[in-house]
């Protein structure tokens, strides 16, 4: 899991600070061959009428656009007021992402505005409405296997063979 | 020197309190909107140039107000207003401040509109405005016969605030 902050008002514009979280979310997929370039591009143009909107109302500030290409998945939060005004930002590509081979982007939809988006995200195969799924490095360590003690569950069950 | 770099200050802090303003005032319009149930498609597809024009006169200090009207605006069924108040703070603090949260808990005051209610944004300013595209002459919506609510703060930032005034029919 891995978190950017993204510095919205009064340090960029909201139009201006969704350019930036657009920037991120295509930099971030661009390295891995098994994803479509124009895909993502396509993705970000259903979400460019929307995406502004929830910065400028707040909603990014405490709930987070999530990009979820595993093993990476990256939460990007805006700060707004005085808080933009301090701190430090990393913008553009966040790295972990290069041999993932399937995507999607989870949009946080509070009321008033979660019918529509959760119309906009019908709109491409990558967009989700609300919180994306919880423990991606518990996925990842499953399918290795590495983190399991088969020995260890056979004692925690009782089962001494 | 002392003097120069007064001045970067002040520009600077002018430039941020029209983009803080222009956020606190299109995201409060995008809230109302939505909890009326209707389509923010107008905000969405107008969004450039109402970002564009409220920082731009806001910075120049031209804007005085701005309007969300819903309805003929010859019969409006309401109007929000947001007056723009521009002071001089020297070297008071930089501190930018946005109701949202506000906002959301006064939504119960805010009365339905019937669904499909075409809506507008408008501005008005305080003498000469430089031209932003995307803008066009009209008239203000006319709210005689309509009740006015002062619903506080939407944002203020050290070289000007908004305020929002709800204007609608007695129930």
């Amino acid at each position: 899991m891995r978190a950017r902050t993204i510095k919205g008002s009064p340090e960029r514009s909201a139009s201006a600070a969704w350019a930036e979280v657009e920037r991120m979310i295509a930099e971030t997929l661009s390295p891995a061959p098994d994803i479509d370039d124009d895909d993502v591009r396509a993705a970000l143009d259903v979400l460019a009428p929307i995406g502004p909107m929830l910065i400028a109302s707040g909603v990014l500030t405490g709930d987070p656009v999530v990009l979820r290409a595993l093993p990476l998945q990256l939460e990007i939060t805006v700060t707004m007021g005085n808080s933009a005004l301090s701190g430090e930002e990393r913008l553009g590509k966040a790295p972990g992402a290069a041999t993932a081979t399937e995507w999607a982007i989870y949009i946080p939809d509070p009321e008033p505005w979660r019918a529509q988006i959760c119309t906009v995200a019908k709109k491409h195969h990558a967009l989700h409405s609300g919180p994306a799924p919880f423990e991606p490095q518990a996925a990842a360590t499953l399918s290795t296997g590495a983190a399991i003690d088969p020995a260890a569950l056979r004692r925690i069950s009782g089962v001494t063979k | 020197m002392s003097t120069v770099s007064v001045m970067r200050a002040s520009t600077s802090t002018r430039t941020r309190t029209a983009v803080h303003l222009a956020d606190a005032i299109t995201g409060g319009f995008s809230f109302i909107v939505s909890h009326l149930g209707l389509s923010t498609a107008y905000l969405s597809n107008n969004w450039g140039a109402i970002e564009l024009g409220l920082m731009t006169w806001i910075k120049e200090g031209s804007l005085a107000e701005v309007y969300l009207e819903f309805g003929d605006p010859d019969n409006p069924i309401a109007v929000f207003e947001v007056p723009i108040e521009y002071y001089f703070t020297g070297e008071a603090k930089e501190e930018y401040v946005a109701n949202r949260v506000r906002l959301a808990r006064l939504a119960a005051k805010i009365r339905q509109v019937p669904r499909g209610t075409a809506y507008r944004v408008v501005v008005s300013h305080n003498g000469g405005h430089t031209d932003v595209s995307g803008w066009n002459s009209t008239n203000l919506a006319d709210r005689s016969g309509l009740a006015t609510q002062n619903l506080g703060t939407l944002g203020s930032g050290p070289d000007a605030a908004a305020s929002l005034l709800y204007h609608a029919r007695r129930a």
